[in-house]
């Protein structure tokens, strides 16, 4: 899938090109046709000129350009309509204009393929090319018609058309693979700037890592050396406890993953951190649900329980995080004895501090 | 391998790859004063676990991170074909996160237990699990939370289970509109009965069935019901 800045390049290039349709569009009509309109309606009058067919043309070229530009109107209909209207045009300027088909006052034809361009310029190049045959085809019934399909005028149709098809052929097919190349480069540069952001991340990912491994071995190595000497004795609950911190430390280093950041999530995680640097073993669960963004007073409210009870926890604790889009409960049980009640920091989050058995448990509750 | 709910000695199977679990799991059911399992087999893949006598297992304990066989990796993807073969699976394991517990859940296990947390619940689940009883482990409601339509009661107790709370504890916060607290029987049953919805909505295999079954004779869900908890209908 084409990345949003990819497409956007591919889209700059096509407008660009769409300006420069409605520009060969609008010299061609001015330029080119207008003269040779005045001149015929000088020679031989308003109907004969093809005056009124020149203009349902700049009236056509122009709404399809307005509505393009400001990228409104109906995808289809509107188009098609328009072409209907171009392909009745190129007819009736055949039949009306002195000379005929091949007269210097019939415009119709290689200005239907101009007007046609700019109208079907957001549609695909299949319904632009039905559209150049429906154009050659008029041309040919009109000959056929009127007994003027002679092998000459054949062959002069067949030139005509290879003339008047050739310019807007190459804009549309040239800039659209003007565009298709600028959004390719995009991507490649998009891909890059991924790449690089990822490994960058993976890079603070992994230096972070490190660094809680350090600190874990630290306790771990002087366990083991403890274990090794003999001078440890296992018997003792604080060895016990020691021991059971260190593993459950080395469990979370283990199944960690920091791919993607949650403040929450990383604000209880450095108060589990900080709680069995004292020797509490602390169970952090992985949030049951997705944890909306929170405003940093809410996070503080919703971590202060966690943090009076921690302080207050003399072996463990298990902190469990619930969320949803409208709620989100951070609750924590423990071997702990509250000295004095939780302070909370904010209004917009209920507390509820419950204890029996010398378990404490302590929910901070936030809802919208 | 179990087809209907085991009456005697639960034989088991263990999936994993570190020889000192297989020395605690081994002694943990030789503790148990009521001898209500047997370890039968035991390998580092699944594969030579049910290779021999461990093809006859009522209940496969799985670890879910197999370095030999995995490469690292989870075996999370094996648990629907281990559940499509008739056997009751129970995961053993400290990638406890709930989105990992979930996933397991819904292709077909019967209960998940943390490695780190819950070894005393280690026999009590395995035997509930052979009778095809409807066992909620906290790891497992942190997995239920929010993957079934619940009552407000129902998602109030399993997040409390979740929490780390027994059933006399989420009873004492339970309180009916009288203000008197509601009895731990009835905790249970509002546990019990998420299990229910969410095996109803999970992966079809045979130790599901047994476990609708199951709750349908203890009146935790009715045969109508099941429908309501269809993937897609939450």
């Amino acid at each position: 899938m084409a990345s949003s800045s990819a497409a956007d390049v591919e889209e700059h290039y096509t407008r660009g090109g769409l300006w420069i349709a409605i520009i060969v569009m609008a010299g061609w009509h001015v330029a080119a046709t207008a003269p040779v309109v005045i001149e015929a309606w000088l020679a031989y009058g308003l109907l004969r000129s093809g005056a009124l067919i020149w203009l349902a043309f700049a009236a056509a070229g122009t709404v399809s350009a307005v509505t393009l530009l400001r990228g409104i109107g109906p995808r289809v209909a509107l188009p098609w309509a328009i072409c209907i209207v171009l392909l009745a045009g190129e007819l009736a300027d055949t039949l009306v204009a002195p000379g005929g088909f091949f007269g210097n006052h019939d415009f119709g034809f290689t200005s239907a393929g101009l007007f046609g361009l700019v109208v079907l310029w957001r549609r695909p190049f299949a319904e632009y090319l039905a559209f150049l045959v429906a154009d050659a085809l008029i041309a040919l019934a009109v000959l056929i018609l009127l007994g003027e399909a002679t092998r000459a005028h054949l062959a002069g149709l067949i030139v005509v058309c290879a003339g008047g098809g050739a310019l807007p052929i190459a804009i549309y097919v040239g800039v659209r693979a003007v565009a298709a190349t600028a959004r390719r480069a995009a991507e490649a540069e998009d891909a890059a700037a991924r790449s690089r952001n990822a490994r960058l991340a993976a890079e603070a990912v992994q230096a972070a890592r490190r660094a809680r491994y350090e600190t874990i071995r630290a306790t771990v190595v002087r366990l083991l050396d403890g274990l090794a000497t003999g001078s440890l004795d296992l018997a003792a609950d604080q060895t016990r406890q020691e021991i059971a911190v260190a593993v459950t430390r080395l469990r979370r280093f283990l199944v960690e993953s920091d791919d993607v950041p949650d403040p929450l999530s990383h604000e209880l995680r450095a108060c589990a951190d900080a709680a069995e640097r004292r020797g509490v073993a602390v169970d952090l669960i992985a949030a049951a649900g997705t944890i909306p963004m929170l405003p940093v007073g809410t996070r503080r409210a919703l971590t202060e329980p966690v943090i009076a009870v921690l302080a207050a926890t003399a072996s463990r604790a298990r902190i469990t995080v619930v969320a949803s889009a409208a709620e989100v409960a951070v609750a924590i049980v423990a071997d702990a004895r509250l000295a004095a009640p939780i302070a909370l920091a904010g209004d917009s989050v209920q507390c509820d501090v419950d204890e029996e058995g010398g378990q404490l448990w302590a929910q901070a509750r936030w809802t919208v | 391998m179990g087809a209907s709910p085991v009456d005697g000695v639960v034989r088991v199977a263990l999936v994993e790859d570190q020889d000192v679990v297989v020395e605690g799991v081994r002694a943990w059911i030789a503790a148990d004063p009521a001898k209500r399992a047997v370890v039968i087999a035991d390998g580092k893949t699944i594969e030579k676990a049910l290779a021999g006598p461990g093809r006859d297992a009522d209940v496969v304990v799985l670890d879910l991170e197999l370095g030999g066989e995995t490469g690292g990796g989870l075996v999370t993807g094996r648990v629907a074909g281990l559940c499509d073969a008739g056997y009751r699976v129970v995961v053993f394991s400290v990638h406890v996160e709930p989105l990992i517990v979930r996933t397991v859940l819904q292709a077909g296990a019967c209960a998940f237990l943390d490695k780190r947390t819950e070894r005393a619940q280690f026999v009590d689940t395995i035997a509930a699990v052979a009778r095809d009883l409807p066992f909620v482990t906290p790891s497992m409601a942190g997995g239920l939370l929010h993957a079934v339509r619940l009552s407000q009661r129902e998602r109030e107790a399993l997040q409390y289970l979740f929490q780390g709370m027994d059933h006399a504890s989420i009873a004492r916060r339970l309180k009916k509109t009288s203000g008197d607290p509601i009895s731990a029987a009835t905790v249970k049953q509002y546990i019990e009965r998420s299990r229910a919805k969410f095996a109803a909505a999970g992966h079809p295999c045979r130790s599901q069935f047994a476990l609708l079954a199951r709750c349908m004779e203890l009146g935790l869900i009715r045969p109508e019901e099941i429908d309501d908890y269809r993937p897609g209908d939450f």
